[in-house]
């Protein structure tokens, strides 16, 4: 049995998402990726991931909503869930709040442009 | 027959404008003013495309349509900018990913438009995803062309990034 913990990268933006898997990969995690919040939902049921860095605006289902619908879920409530928030301040033309992420219940949330020393930090914290 | 390769995804940018600095040279401090006024004016590019040609520097950029009269009136006014820059018709990056720096997967996106005889403007390839620039007109058709070659996953046809 692989002892790898796993990790759900979702995010629709194909580059980050590479690139994210990558520098996990070379930490010693497995991977897994998703590109939407309803490709996020078939990979969390299939693969019972330990952690999932979850993007905020995405296309079918927001961040925001797959993570509510998740902590919600007896089943998957445990699944660590960072968010990655790119709102207010950031991007001018999104519809979503601070307030948005503090009620999907994420366990942590890390701003867009994402400082990769301090996403690593919080994934190492919560899978040892 | 045509080969099929497996992708797990497929993203359309929208409707963009193409901002050409092609036919005339620009030199590095008129690039460095354009990139500046997109800054400031907190416009995204979707795409950009530069390289060093003999006299100067050549770039395509694409911009969200609804951004384009704001780069226009940002480029109108800065001197020497104006005349050095195109605005063509509406554009739209079409992008298959991940490529995993397969050359195949180049090699059937460009038969598969070439064959449905849709107007290719560029592609380009990025650490994930392989982009081909194509007329906002002809999106669908493109879509279809390029569906027709490679593998999505069930539900997994194209999505608006």
């Amino acid at each position: 049995m692989d002892d790898k913990k796993l990790i759900l990268v979702v995010d629709d933006d194909p580059d980050l998402v590479e690139a994210l898997s990558m520098k996990l990969a070379s930490e010693n995690y497995r991977v897994a990726k998703a590109y939407d919040g309803l490709q996020a939902w078939d990979k969390i049921k299939q693969e019972r991931p330990h952690l999932i860095i979850l993007d905020v605006m995405m296309p079918n289902k927001n961040g925001y909503a797959v993570c509510k619908e998740l902590k919600n879920d007896p089943q998957y409530k445990n699944i660590t869930v960072v968010l990655l928030t790119a709102v207010g301040e950031a991007v001018t033309s999104t519809n979503y709040t601070h307030m948005d992420g503090k009620t999907a219940l994420a366990d942590e949330f890390i701003p867009k442009p994402i400082d990769l020393d301090s996403l690593m930090e919080i994934v190492k914290d919560y899978t040892r | 027959m045509i080969e099929n390769i497996p992708v797990e995804g497929m993203a359309s940018s929208g409707d963009l404008v193409r901002v050409n600095a092609l036919k005339v040279c620009l030199s590095a401090e008129l690039l460095t003013r354009f990139l500046r006024g997109l800054v400031e004016n907190r416009i995204n590019m979707n795409l950009f495309i530069g390289g060093e040609a003999e006299g100067g520097i050549q770039f395509t950029c694409c911009v969200a349509a609804p951004d384009g009269g704001r780069v226009k009136a940002m480029t109108d006014s800065i001197a020497h900018l104006k005349a050095c820059v195109e605005f063509s018709a509406p554009v739209e990056l079409l992008s298959v990913f991940p490529h995993r720096f397969n050359l195949k997967v180049l090699g059937l996106g460009l038969m598969a438009l070439g064959r449905a005889q849709i107007p290719l403007h560029g592609f380009c390839s990025s650490l994930s995803a392989l982009t081909f620039i194509t007329d906002h007109t002809d999106l669908d058709q493109a879509s279809a062309a390029l569906e027709g070659c490679f593998g999505l996953p069930p539900d997994r046809s194209r999505t608006h990034g």
